[in-house]
């Protein structure tokens, strides 16, 4: 029942929308105001309880790519290569995370911190 | 202490995260040690609220990733575990008398404990009683808009299952032949009675808390504030993956190492600190919070949502169908007694709030098993004893997307 499932919206109507779960579409209630088609909400129990955009997923994963950039330099690699393959490992998270990777994995222009203070 | 040579188990688990999970196991590992050296302490005790942790927690094996001395305990976030058995009786009872009873599939086993009645709704149905199972609120609202006699909801669920109640509820939504069987659970109030247990019991201090990641996308991170506020608890909003277990873990032992324990969130992809205020505002303004009980924990004050004012007088079932509700001062409380509420032998009483563990159960795996479960922690997949159980025969494989409460 608490099970969670992200689905993607594909349409909205009202106080529900339909939505597609891995490629099964279910029509759910809308837990939040500003739903609409195209994004990636989170399903429990029938109910859309929020949404996750590409910025929430890169400041939740950054303090991982900045372990993974520190233990690659404790390892002996130099910073540029250490920061290349953390962000490559970045890539893996974000589609497992469920978003869309852009080119390089990381929005361009993104500068980003490690910060797990909330 | 060195780490364990379990590289190829870290391997299996994280074949997309190697790096970081090596790097938080080592950090892990690190804090632990100091924190143990520092203290001189046998144990550090880190709970985990919620049930889906204790799913991903065990499914994927991350106690063998742990020092032996760092014990990942399951508290009560199953909310199926703790709907107390007067209400299966209730919801058993009424599907038997034709009644249309809508549930979530993992509520069907549920034992009641009355013999007057079949055992479970799962039994109900067998024996020609009216139980459908439905994915959700909604779906149970449209078949009783078709339906037109009387039905009820069996509305067993913490924080993230209330939204649906009171936006259908407030917008007119819901017809009046479907009452709701209401079983609304609060989880603050759950986690806060679990550490006064630990307490009053003398028991081995909880040291930190991972809190669940969903219910904190209702309800809001800092509703966990009281933890390191009140009860110096270091407490991180965790995901639900693998990593964010690991990742949850490694900032709680930071915060003991440092003697810093505040509410941070790790689930950053879901959760804000304020929470959902749209929904939110729905709940408050359908339900008022009252003193309720949980199975084998007795009552809890202001630990469940009952519907207010005209909400209650059409919707609630059993105002409708004129049966007590167990309440503190009731005459109810007298036949509400704990060992009514817990099966015998069943040590779920203790399962539930991490004190005991499935395996220290003297019906786990031998009466009592996920396909015949004969304690409530044993009935749904994020039942501790549920998960353990299923646990003995699973490979670990990546994790799909989050889960849980």
């Amino acid at each position: 029942m608490c099970w969670g499932v992200p689905a993607k919206v594909i349409s909205v109507s009202g106080r529900t929308a339909t939505v597609d779960l891995g490629g099964v579409r279910r029509e759910v209630l809308a837990g939040f105001e500003e739903i609409s088609p195209g994004q990636l909400v989170m399903i429990h129990a029938g109910v859309a309880i929020g949404s996750m955009s590409q910025e929430d997923v890169v400041a939740n994963i950054a303090i991982y790519r900045d372990l993974i950039e520190e233990e690659l330099i404790d390892s002996g690699l130099d910073e540029v290569s250490a920061r290349k393959k953390a962000n490559e490992e970045m890539n893996r998270l974000l589609v497992l995370f469920g978003i869309e990777k852009s080119n390089d994995g990381i929005p361009a222009g993104e500068e980003l911190k490690g910060d797990s203070s909330g | 202490m060195q780490p364990a040579p379990d590289q190829g188990r870290i391997r299996q688990i994280f074949r997309q995260n190697l790096p970081l999970a090596t790097v938080l196991k080592k950090t892990i590992w690190k804090h632990a040690s100091e924190i143990r050296e520092r203290e001189k302490c046998n144990i550090i005790k880190i709970m985990n609220f919620c049930g889906t942790h204790e799913w991903t927690t065990t499914r994927y094996g991350i106690r063998d990733l742990l020092p032996p001395f760092l014990d990942m305990v399951a508290g009560p976030g199953c909310p199926v575990c703790v709907t107390p058995a007067y209400y299966v009786d209730i919801a058993v009872k009424l599907a038997s008398e034709g009644v249309r009873v809508f549930t979530y599939g993992d509520v069907l086993k549920l034992r009641s404990v009355s013999s007057s009645y079949p055992a479970s709704l799962e039994e109900a149905r067998a024996n020609g009683g009216d139980v459908k199972v439905v994915y959700s609120f909604l779906d149970a609202l449209k078949d009783a808009q078709k339906y037109k006699k009387n039905s009820i909801f069996f509305a067993i669920g913490f924080e993230t299952t209330a939204p649906s109640y009171a936006l259908l509820l407030r917008d007119g939504m819901v017809p009046e032949n479907l009452k709701i069987l209401n079983a609304l659970r609060l989880t603050p109030p759950a986690m806060r009675h679990t550490i006064n247990l630990y307490q009053e019991r003398g028991l081995l201090p909880i040291r930190g808390v991972i809190a669940p990641g969903h219910v904190s996308t209702i309800i809001g991170a800092s509703e966990w504030n009281f933890l390191p506020e009140e009860h110096g608890l270091p407490t991180v909003v965790a995901g639900f993956e693998p990593i964010d277990v690991l990742l949850a873990t490694a900032q709680i032992l930071l915060m003991i190492r440092d003697n810093r324990p505040a509410t941070e969130i790790e689930y950053r992809r879901l959760v804000r600190w304020e929470g959902n205020p749209y929904a939110k505002n729905a709940i408050k303004e359908i339900f008022e919070k009252a003193d309720s009980a949980w199975r084998g924990l007795g009552i809890i004050p202001r630990s469940g949502l009952r519907l207010r004012g005209e909400f209650f007088d059409n919707y609630d079932a059993l105002e409708y169908f004129d049966i007590p509700d167990v309440k503190p001062g009731d005459a109810v409380k007298e036949s509400y007694k704990l060992e009514y509420d817990i099966p015998t032998s069943c040590k779920c009483g203790e399962v539930v709030v991490g004190i005991s563990k499935p395996v220290e159960c003297p019906m786990f795996m031998k009466r009592c098993t996920p396909t015949e479960p004969w304690g409530p922690c044993m009935v749904s997949s994020e039942g501790t004893c549920n998960v353990w159980a299923r646990q003995r025969t699973k490979i670990p494989v990546i994790s799909g997307q989050g889960a849980g409460d």
